[in-house]
């Protein structure tokens, strides 16, 4: 049996005209696909609704994807609120994202099979080397259905979002810190020292993200959504811990609080050493706990 | 001395891999790709060294099988050398970075030249290979060949009918090019365009694309215009620049794509 995909969008919808309601996608092997606009600012009825969206379309183990737009007042709380649902064995995988200002992979304008364009559209135009170029989402307007391929791609980019976020975060982390070899091990305070140089700052944040720490509306928060919308990348890690007890379980969550706790303890403290070649393990370990492959060629 | 040439890929090799190599006797020489010298520069080199993944268009990108393509084309007999921070990455030609001193002038002897080399484990990224074969061949008609190739014909037939036939350019504009929407095909060719170009910044074919690029942007006024002026097509210029494009494109087809499949079905 095909499961059914539903990708639920909470968006500027009415502002287009567009409104709230069902796509379909386009191509006979995607009938049981969908994605679903709705346009309701952050309540405790929305909150409501939303979590009755969820319950309906997980239904006979659909997998349902749930983006919440940062302007309309969701936050990291909200997500706990969703992925905590009581859903029994017959309902599918929820996952649940916060996105806005542009910055992330569902946007056309950071990624040309993404879905969402200009001012609650489908559709964007943007500049490529000084020259206007058009890009849609949408396959047929009339019988609201998408593209096929902006639906696949932005399905398995957020299906392995946390994997690839962790993964960048490793490589670009061992990136910097390798400018030391051929030292390894750090003395306490030393990793801190050069993540707190001007130059590395982005990277810092991500790492205060990743261990969750940086409190929602605070300037930390502010600070890194500027590196994501000058950068084009998604950087921060919206309750990585949840996140990944839902969508790989247990064991990943304990990798995760593992390292997380290194991270916190060695790294952003002075409780001890760190060692290259353990921070590297600690990584490893944990992705090896999320199944999936990393990108999506 | 051992020349090696390193493509650092985006990003930034650790400095002690240079002083480091040197004790083992290899000059690492930081090779930029996007022009042709590292070409020439190739034949004195014992080896390339890839930092891998490389980095482009916001993503971890690998592209190793393109490169092995092109050694194994062009210099069989010269080593590709992976370094990485992978400690799981199990291979002769590997060198963990984070392992830099595990390693002896002896370990460069033993890497395995490309024409001799066991085959590599995938390396984590975006396959530039398989971007590669879809960006030639994906959804059929749409290939980005395909959409030039369309637009190709329409040029080449206004041509000949402005050069030889000599029928006058308004005639020829009605009837050909504008009913042929020159500047929505272009536009399509453009919008696939973007989707590849950047991922391929640090792989053998980046010079080939830096100047299809460079070509493509000569004939944008015109095709933008929907090819209301006759002056380029009765000169030649536009068709001279679609045609060198798609040799360009055909050469890269064969040299990665076809071969590739080739092996497959073998």
């Amino acid at each position: 049996m095909i499961k059914a995909r539903t990708i639920v969008i909470i968006w500027s919808w009415q502002r287009s005209g567009l409104g709230e309601g069902e796509w379909k996608v386009a191509g006979s092997s995607h009938l049981e696909d969908r994605l679903v606009c709705l346009d309701r600012p952050a309540s405790p009825a929305a909150v409501e609704t939303l979590k009755k969206v969820l319950t309906d379309y997980s239904r006979d183990e659909g997998e349902v994807m749930l983006f919440l737009h940062r302007h309309h007042g969701y936050f990291q709380d909200h997500l706990k609120d969703f992925l905590h649902l009581p859903l029994d064995d017959s309902h599918g995988l929820v996952r649940c994202f916060l996105f806005g200002e542009g910055a992330d992979e569902i946007y056309l304008t950071t990624n040309a099979r993404g879905l969402l364009g200009t001012s609650g559209t489908f559709t964007a135009n943007m500049m490529f080397e000084g020259q206007q170029v058009g890009l849609s989402a949408v396959a047929d307007p009339e019988r609201r259905e998408l593209k096929s391929a902006h639906f696949n791609h932005v399905w398995q980019v957020y299906r392995q979002a946390l994997r690839r976020r962790i993964y960048e975060l490793k490589e670009d982390l061992l990136g910097c810190l390798a400018q030391a070899l051929p030292t390894t091990v750090f003395a306490p305070g030393e990793v801190y020292q050069v993540l707190n140089k001007p130059e590395h700052r982005m990277l810092l944040l991500r790492l205060l993200s990743f261990v969750g720490r940086i409190r929602k509306r605070s300037d930390l928060a502010r600070e890194i959504r500027t590196f994501e919308q000058e950068n084009n990348r998604t950087l921060t890690f919206d309750d990585c811990g949840i996140q990944l007890e839902t969508a790989h379980g247990t064991a990943a969550a304990e990798q995760y609080a593992l390292l997380a706790a290194y991270v916190l303890r060695n790294i952003l403290a002075r409780g001890g050493d760190v060692s290259l070649l353990e921070l590297r393990e600690k990584f490893e370990e944990l992705l090896l706990q999320i199944s999936g492959l990393t990108y999506h060629s | 001395m051992k020349i090696v040439l390193l493509v650092e890929g985006g990003r930034k090799a650790p400095t002690a891999l240079f002083s480091q190599s040197e004790q083992w006797g290899v000059e690492l020489r930081p090779t930029p790709v996007a022009g042709t010298d590292w070409k020439t520069a190739l034949e004195d080199a014992y080896a390339v060294m890839l930092l891998v993944p490389t980095w482009g268009a916001n993503a971890y990108l690998s592209p190793v099988t393109l490169w092995q393509q092109y050694l194994q084309m062009e210099a069989p007999s010269k080593r590709l050398i992976l370094a990485s921070f992978e400690s799981s990455f199990q291979h002769a030609n590997h060198l963990d970075l984070l392992r830099l001193t595990d390693y002896s002038a002896q370990w460069w002897e033993d890497c395995q030249p490309i024409d001799h080399m066991q085959e590599l484990p995938p390396v984590v990224g975006v396959d530039l290979s398989e971007k590669l074969q879809r960006f030639f061949a994906g959804h059929g008609q749409d290939s980005i060949v395909a959409v030039l190739s369309r637009i190709r014909l329409v040029v080449q037939m206004a041509s000949r009918e402005l050069r030889k036939m000599q029928t006058p350019y308004e005639e020829i504009y009605s009837d050909l090019v504008e009913p042929a929407e020159l500047g929505q095909k272009w536009r399509e060719w453009r919008n696939r365009w973007i989707n590849y170009y950047p991922l391929f910044e640090h792989t053998p074919i980046a010079s080939s694309l830096k100047q299809i690029a460079k070509q493509t942007d000569g004939v944008e006024p015109w095709m933008a215009a929907g090819g209301q002026d006759a002056a380029p097509l009765h000169d030649g210029s536009i068709l001279e620049i679609l045609n060198r494009v798609r040799e360009q494109l055909q050469q890269i087809e064969n040299q990665y794509v076809v071969q590739k499949l080739s092996h497959t079905y073998r």
